[in-house]
């Protein structure tokens, strides 16, 4: 007699097998955190962080409303990150009215919020460089003040357009960080606001 | 842990973060804050022990590039140089410091566009037939000194144009 004829349900390993799927996926949503950032990042002072998530607001203000969920790709997987954020004011706006630079510091709070949400690394210094500035990275609680174990990162932000140019981006980013890494460890982060996407990539080259 | 050089980079970290804040927003004297950047940058450079080598290669770099933003040309060349003579430096520091030695070339040869006491030469458009070339410490002050410039009737400069245009401007569009 089968399970049906019992009057059990003959899909019950299947909705189990799918709740437990569901349930493993819910939990691979974060939340981007883009508020107080300098107390969680050495490396930005407060007029930085302030700046970088106001940024942010005014890029996800033109595309889109709060709360704002984007697909974060790396390297071992894709997650729902969740990121919470107000309307910026009109004066802020208008303080942010260069939509090329305004790309790149929004891009900066939300890969920097990704990178702490997803491998726990924080910044402890902004690197200077000829095309503007990279982030050094470094586990949460490590030594904030060693340099040389820390992770490069190099962060660019698409504002609009097709997804296929964030994936662009990436791969210009990654020839360009291999190029000048060399055996030290480093990650690319490019976000997508309007295609709401993150992708983040590692780059390890041997010097 | 010695931690004079940590101190002195976090100064100028500030000043930098400052400097591209007000590009962003297009207010304040970048090119002050990023000079001033540059100075500490250099005196953290000075006290990193020997044996912190890539962490001497990214804070020289950075002082370079400092003093790249800030106009001051011939010092990005001078720390630039240096690091090129020290053989312990990483490769990667190499490669930055190329660029930043072929970016002051470049710029040189564009007619010698850094102005007196570190100020950018600035092309403003001001009408569709009227533009103006003005030194200033930003992009706000050329705009403001060029409209005062057209409001006196005094003839414009340039022999070609277009729009504003500075290194800075060309860096974020290329970003």
């Amino acid at each position: 007699m089968s399970a049906a004829d019992q009057g059990e349900n003959p899909f019950e390993d299947l909705e189990r097998a799918a709740e437990e799927e569901f349930r493993r996926l819910m939990e691979q949503r974060v939340v981007l955190l883009t508020e107080d950032m300098a107390q969680r990042h050495p490396g930005l002072s407060e007029a930085v962080a302030a700046g970088l998530s106001e940024a942010a607001q005014v890029c996800l203000a033109r595309h889109h409303q709060p709360p704002t969920t984007f697909r974060l790709e790396h390297d071992h997987g894709i997650i729902e990150a969740v990121v919470e954020w107000e309307f910026p004011s009109e004066r802020t706006r208008r303080a942010w009215a260069n939509q090329s630079v305004t790309t790149e510091h929004g891009a900066s709070a939300l890969v920097l919020a990704a990178v702490e949400a997803v491998f726990g690394l924080v910044a402890i210094s902004r690197a200077e460089s000829l095309s503007g500035a990279d982030y050094l990275l470094v586990p949460m609680d490590s030594d904030y003040g060693d340099f040389d174990a820390a992770v490069r990162l190099e962060i660019s932000g698409v504002d609009s357009g097709p997804v296929r140019r964030v994936y662009e981006r990436v791969r210009r980013k990654i020839t360009q960080v291999a190029r000048g890494t060399g055996r030290y460890p480093a990650l690319v982060g490019v976000v997508g606001f309007d295609s709401r996407r993150i992708v983040l990539e590692t780059v390890g080259v041997a010097e | 842990m010695n931690s004079e050089w940590l101190d002195l980079h976090r100064q100028s970290e500030r000043l930098a973060g400052d400097a591209h804040l007000c590009i962003a927003q297009d207010r304040g004297d970048p090119a002050a804050l990023f000079r001033q950047a540059a100075e500490f940058e250099e005196l953290a450079l000075e006290r990193i022990p020997a044996d912190k080598v890539r962490t001497r290669g990214i804070i020289g770099v950075s002082a370079a590039a400092l003093w790249f933003k800030s106009g001051q040309h011939d010092q990005a060349e001078r720390v630039g140089r240096q690091l090129l003579d020290d053989d312990s430096l990483p490769g990667f520091t190499r490669l930055e410091v190329q660029d930043i030695l072929n970016a002051i070339e470049q710029s040189r040869a564009r007619s010698g566009n850094a102005g007196p006491g570190g100020a950018t030469v600035y092309d403003v458009q001001v009408t569709f037939s009227q533009h103006y070339r003005v030194a200033a410490p930003s992009r706000g002050a050329a705009e403001e000194l060029a409209m005062k410039q057209w409001a006196r009737g005094e003839n414009a400069e340039a022999s070609e144009l277009v729009a504003v245009t500075t290194v800075e401007a060309d860096r974020a569009s290329g970003h």
